[in-house]
């Protein structure tokens, strides 16, 4: 056999093994549209406010314990906090944890809220690192600051959860604008549930573009800059077609680090965050579902799209393609440390299908895609019908790059509404469409490139810088 | 070349199906904003002439398009809980609303979509709308209805004292939420509370546990006797909300009957029991509570603590804890409550 006729056989087998793979995901989503589509319409303009009035208010509602790692966050720590010190829920805590910052994080918040040294007795039931001093604010009591020795957010994380002191307790990012009504929103699962909840995610949203002051956002607006606005694009492609439908099956595998109620005594029975690795919110939420079905206890991990939390997303390609190799990172550790899990029937669906669709859809989806670009460019050389192939490849790359982004637009638009100007819809419109001849193949480089980095062991974090989003 | 041509097909048309639904989206976004604007005018309009009209000063222009419709029930929602408290206005307004709404709601009662429906429920129970109960009701049995309706629909007979809400509860097969009964209840007067209470064994044990917590809330001694009763009950669950109950009333006829449950079989309850005596500070429970210092659970083992420093000789008795007790977990507990009383500078 020569050269050419191997080469030939393998771009044939690797064309339609890209080609059915690619099919098979675009329907697996479509699906999920589709659940999601209807999900959204039957709560289409339900009123912002009056269903969640007796939850905000009611002294029987259950109190929450919302903690905020904060690492060299300076820039953006006050103004988080005072938006959190003004939600309307009826009980709660905030628990500022500051991860031994090198920066005036502690400072900040001790001049901001006048914080002062208080003793606590921490009942230590998840390990953590050292925790130095526990502040108090006397002008707000339920605020706290804890001084700890530098342990990464997960080990900042266990610390909150020692010294919270209510059943459920949720994660936020420092960096973080909390809408004031998202409490009321995200905890009504839970009592609607009869408590059956043991983790409830929220919507994340991109806060750039938008005008916050003093830790609210009052202009909604979609940003200029063209990679701002794919990840807008990218996060409704997640949270509103990915999740909603996966949630709806209890499939669920992840509740993003920035915004996540979780109940705590369950958080503890898996001995919290796991610190060794960057994907610390993935593994957890996966461990949970280990101990639910370990347990029998027929519990549910849920995302509820309406109550938002906004985000700073990195404006610049190269911090975006540190966060995406790190996330691809993250990925693979929590697969990796619950691979009992995978195609364990033991597991249930999770086990079936949201653990298999991760480690083929989410883990090694980049590296096939990238096999299709590596096909895209060489069969044209090769000519005659390799060329078709190339065709093939091409269409099936834009309707899942393009095609399926602008869909979650116009999901977007057709439910929940966020943003008021019609120029904004008509231009996330057109760079959806855009996606797949730029942005996709970007991010399909950066996440290979995790790979790569996971097999030459590199752990690092990769510096985020801040410049903070409220004015 | 066959497949290729059926995904081009396919992807051909899936495109021109999204701009067409791109193309009508616009369209209505475009609408929806003149809409808002259409609104806003006469919000600011009813803002301005809402209060004089109620005053019976001037009239006001009837809303009789969609904009002014939304606009007039936003603004009329905000003044009514605004004038919350002040009776001879809020049952004017309550009268405006029946006269602008009542078809209105009635009609959007039976709407096809979910939400809408919601929102109506919400304003009815809002605007206390009286002429559309018996439609309530009506849904209430019907199969579309979801559990948050008939939770809502719940809650406006609720705020009304109607008592239907009583007839219904006793004969619902579905078991809502326990937030929500304890919600209802908070909502009833006297009269129409006492009736459930009387009753309290016919319902399920649900509500009979949200019953026993209401009761406690409403801090009333003559329910005593009531949740003492099931102090003596054989349900675990049952004797922990009344223990709960208790505690946010701060006494009890007969200290006696609490003495089971401080060796009770689950940690709640011997938690509950516990805490029952810091406000009671009856020095007969203090050998029990320095048993439940040494008890397996940290909630047990704290409150005990918390109890014991709250009894007269509290300090002492913990101090000596603190030094001589056999047990490491009893003298950890006591330690760090005399740590917590002497030190804490702020009071939660």
């Amino acid at each position: 056999m020569s050269f050419a006729s191997i080469f030939s056989t393998l771009l044939i087998v690797f064309t339609f093994f890209v080609a059915i793979y690619m099919v098979g995901i675009i329907v697996f989503y479509f699906i999920l549209f589709i659940i999601s589509a209807l999900q959204l319409r039957k709560e289409y303009n339900l009123d912002q406010y009056e269903p969640y009035e007796e939850v905000a208010q009611s002294s029987f509602t259950r109190p929450v314990s919302i903690l905020v790692p904060a690492y060299n966050e300076e820039a953006g720590i006050v103004p988080s906090v005072r938006s959190l010190l003004s939600i309307n829920y009826p009980e709660y805590e905030v628990i500022v944890i500051n991860d031994g910052s090198k920066d005036n994080t502690l400072k900040e918040m001790i001049a901001n809220f006048e914080m002062v040294k208080v003793e606590k007795a921490i009942r230590k039931q998840v390990s953590s690192n050292e925790i130095v001093q526990v502040y108090q604010s006397p002008i707000y009591e339920n605020l706290y600051v804890i001084d700890k020795l530098n342990g990464g957010k997960a080990d900042a994380l266990n610390a909150g959860i020692n010294v919270a002191q209510y059943p459920y307790f949720c994660s936020l990012d420092g960096d973080s604008i909390i809408e004031r009504d998202a409490f009321a929103k995200v905890m009504k699962p839970i009592i609607d549930s009869k408590e059956d909840i043991v983790a409830v995610g929220g919507s994340v949203r991109i806060a750039n573009g938008c005008t916050i002051e003093r830790g609210e956002v009052m202009k909604v607006e979609l940003s200029k800059s063209p990679l701002v606005i794919m990840q807008v694009i990218e996060y409704f492609r997640a949270f509103l077609m990915g999740r909603i439908g996966l949630s709806r099956h209890n499939l669920l595998l992840i509740i993003s680090g920035a915004f996540g109620v979780f109940h705590r005594e369950s958080v503890i029975k898996v001995n919290g965050y796991r610190t060794n690795t960057v994907g610390e919110d993935m593994d957890l939420v996966v461990r949970l579902h280990k101990l639910i079905k370990e347990e029998k206890s027929g519990k549910r991990i849920v995302y509820v799209p309406d109550p938002v939390c906004w985000t700073e997303a990195p404006e610049s390609s190269k911090i975006l393609r540190r966060q995406r190799s790190r996330w691809h990172r993250g990925l693979f550790e929590s697969l990796w440390h619950n691979r009992k899990m995978l195609f364990n029937p033991k597991y249930g669906l999770v086990g079936m299908i949201s653990m298999p669709y991760f480690f083929i859809v989410e883990f090694l989806g980049p590296v096939i895609e990238l096999i299709g670009y590596i096909i895209m460019i060489l069969s044209p050389f090769v000519g005659g019908i390799y060329t078709s192939f190339a065709l093939l490849l091409f269409m099936l790359a834009i309707i899942y790059g393009s095609l399926l982004s602008m869909s979650a637009v116009l999901l977007e638009e057709w439910s929940l509404r966020r943003y008021p100007k019609v120029i904004d819809l008509v231009r996330l419109y057109v760079y959806s469409l855009s996606e797949a001849f730029w942005f996709r193949p970007l991010t399909v480089f950066w996440r290979v490139e995790g790979i790569i980095q996971l097999i030459k062991g590199n752990n690092s974090w990769g510096e985020m810088s801040r410049k903070g989003v409220s004015k | 070349m066959n497949g290729i041509f059926i995904i081009f097909q396919i992807s051909l048309m899936l495109f021109i199906v999204l701009n067409v639904l791109f193309i009508f989206l616009v369209i209505r976004k475009i609408h929806s904003n003149k809409f808002e604007r259409q609104k806003e005018h006469w919000k600011k309009y009813y803002l301005k002439h809402i209060d004089s009209a109620i005053r019976g000063k001037e009239n006001l222009v009837v809303p009789d398009q969609p904009s002014m419709m939304d606009a007039f029930e936003e603004v009329l929602a905000k003044y009514y809980s605004l004038m919350k408290g002040n009776t001879d206005t809020s049952i004017r307004i309550e009268e405006l609303a029946e006269q602008v709404f009542h078809n209105y709601y009635k009609k959007r009662l039976r709407h096809g979509r979910w939400s809408i429906r919601m929102n109506t429920l919400h304003r009815i129970e809002k605007f206390r709308m009286v002429s559309l109960i018996e439609d309530c009701v009506t849904i209430y049995n019907e199969k579309r209805t979801s559990d948050i309706e008939s939770i809502q629909i719940l809650r406006i007979l609720a705020n009304l004292q109607d008592d239907r809400i009583y007839s219904i509860l006793l004969k619902e097969e579905r078991e809502f939420p326990s937030f929500y009964y304890l919600d209802l209840f908070t909502r009833l007067d006297e009269r129409l509370f006492n009736k459930f209470t009387k009753v309290i064994e016919n319902f399920p044990l649900t509500i009979q546990f949200s019953l026993i917590e209401a009761m406690g809330d409403r801090g009333d001694y003559t329910y005593i006797p009531t949740i003492e009763f099931y102090l003596l009950s054989e349900n675990a669950e049952s004797r922990i909300r009344a223990l709960k109950s208790l505690v946010k009333v701060g006494y009890l006829t007969d200290v006696e009957k609490i003495k089971p449950s401080l060796h009770g079989e689950t940690w709640q309850e011997r938690m509950m029991a516990a805490r029952l005596i810091k406000p009671l500070r009856d020095k007969r429970f203090i050998d029990d509570l320095l048993l439940l210092l040494t008890d397996e659970n940290w909630w047990v083992r704290t409150t005990a603590a918390e109890s014991i420093i709250a009894q007269q000789n509290g300090q002492e008795i913990l101090e000596d804890v603190a030094n001589t007790h056999v047990d490491r977990f009893a003298r950890d507990i006591a330690t760090e409550w005399l740590f917590r009383k002497g030190k804490k500078s702020v009071v939660r």
